[in-house]
């Protein structure tokens, strides 16, 4: 199977503070790499972790999630629920052998663009660092 | 042992309750299997011993709804699993006695069990009445996963690649499993498709990883997925790996304190950002 050399990265964000926040940096012309492929989520607590599994099975070579900070989720305690099953998926696959720079969970609010832009390419670059090793997980049946 | 056919046979006589789920060997083969006792039945051939390996609280979701109160035999680990049972109210307390036993370690083919190296519970957690020796032993470890954990991250993958390759998806690990019990299994689920049916290596990674996850803060490590596993997929060094994790994020350890409500239905505004961080980061 031939290498890919950009990492595809895999951006669960929610609806009120995250996605609104790349949308700013989008809007304020902060650039950030284009490995990452935005899925919007109505909350991070809608996050279930089974996406993160599917995302590293399906051949992504990072994951990330994040939502509004806490205490400023728009439903009150999504992000509370979120940080704890997040935080235990992200056990469970470093257990079975995820490397853990693959996945990447934080908090941006509708302000941050900038923040988003960075972690996008902070994120980025620690995918391309991890070039060599193996994608664990990612399916190997269909020649993709 | 007496001392538990006689308490049975009073509460029998008191009208406390109207069956009993326990073991029984079968005097033709020597097998010990789960049996239930009815009123006025004989408790000559129920026993208790190192071959009831059995979790019977599999069994108690039938019998609550068929009888009106419900004796159980309880070996620690099975107490720990009624523990989680009770806790997600499945099953109402005030239709169960629990009957306690001391045990010591169970054996699978003739050696001892797998699961009763770490055990730290020879007594059942929950108990109306205790029978035999409460054994107060070593504080719980995860001596196996640590093993794991000390492997690099590809090493670990292809330590449960090999395994998860052979899952046939007979499913027997959900069907024994107390704590799964969704009336729609997400496995069977057509739309949204996310695990494939078939048993390859993605779809049975998907399978695998999502039973433990659903499993994680509710497993209380009594092994039955691991026993009736055909293809022997250590599956109970996933479970442990996420009772260790809610322990150290959470200070739970699943089924061993009555009425504690699992860690992934409660949230917490205390709990810090750093547990989203990896572990080797």
């Amino acid at each position: 199977m031939q290498i890919e050399k950009e990492p595809k990265i895999l951006a669960i964000l929610c609806k009120w503070c995250s996605y609104a926040g790349a949308d700013l940096a989008g809007t304020s012309r902060f650039a950030y790499p284009a490995n990452v492929r935005i899925v919007q989520v109505p909350c991070s607590g809608r996050v279930d972790p089974i996406m993160i599994f599917k995302a590293f099975v399906e051949g992504y070579d990072g994951v990330m999630v994040s939502g509004c900070h806490p205490g400023d989720c728009h439903y009150t305690t999504g992000n509370y629920h979120a940080r704890r099953r997040i935080a235990v998926a992200r056990r469970l696959l470093e257990f079975v052998g995820v490397h853990p720079d693959r996945m990447h969970f934080t908090w941006i609010s509708a302000a941050e663009g900038k923040k988003f832009a960075e972690v996008c390419s902070r994120f980025t670059d620690k995918l391309k660092n991890l070039s060599g090793t193996e994608k664990t997980l990612a399916r190997k049946e269909l020649a993709t | 042992m007496n001392e538990m056919r006689n308490k049975i046979e009073e509460l029998f006589k008191n009208g406390e309750i109207d069956a009993v789920l326990g073991y029984r060997e079968d005097p033709a083969t020597g097998e010990v299997k789960a049996a239930v006792f009815k009123k006025d039945e004989a408790l000559d051939d129920m026993v208790f011993d190192g071959r009831c390996v059995q979790n019977l609280v599999n069994y108690l979701p039938t019998l609550v709804a068929r009888y009106r109160k419900v004796g159980i035999v309880l070996k620690g680990c099975d107490g720990r699993s009624l523990v989680t049972q009770l806790v997600e109210h499945r099953i109402n307390k005030n239709q169960i006695v629990a009957l306690g036993v001391g045990c010591e370690g169970v054996k699978l083919d003739g050696k001892e069990a797998d699961k009763c190296d770490d055990c730290a519970t020879s007594m059942s957690p929950i108990a109306d009445y205790e029978f035999g020796e409460k054994k107060h032993k070593k504080e719980p470890a995860f001596s196996k996963v640590e093993e794991i954990e000390k492997m690099s991250p590809a090493e670990r993958w292809k330590f449960f690649a090999d395994y998860f390759a052979r899952c046939e998806r007979c499913y027997a690990c959900r069907q024994i499993c107390p704590s799964c019990y969704c009336e729609i299994c997400v496995a069977d689920q057509q739309e949204p498709k996310w695990i494939e049916p078939s048993a390859k290596l993605s779809a049975n990674t998907m399978w695998h990883l999502i039973r433990a996850y659903h499993l994680a803060g509710r497993c209380a490590d009594c092994g039955e997925c691991e026993r009736v596993c055909p293809q022997e997929i250590p599956m109970r060094l996933l479970n442990n790996a996420l009772e260790k994790a809610v322990h150290e994020l959470f200070d739970v350890r699943p089924g061993t304190v009555p009425d504690e409500i699992p860690p992934l239905v409660v949230l917490s505004k205390e709990d810090p950002d750093t547990i989203l961080e990896g572990k080797n980061e």
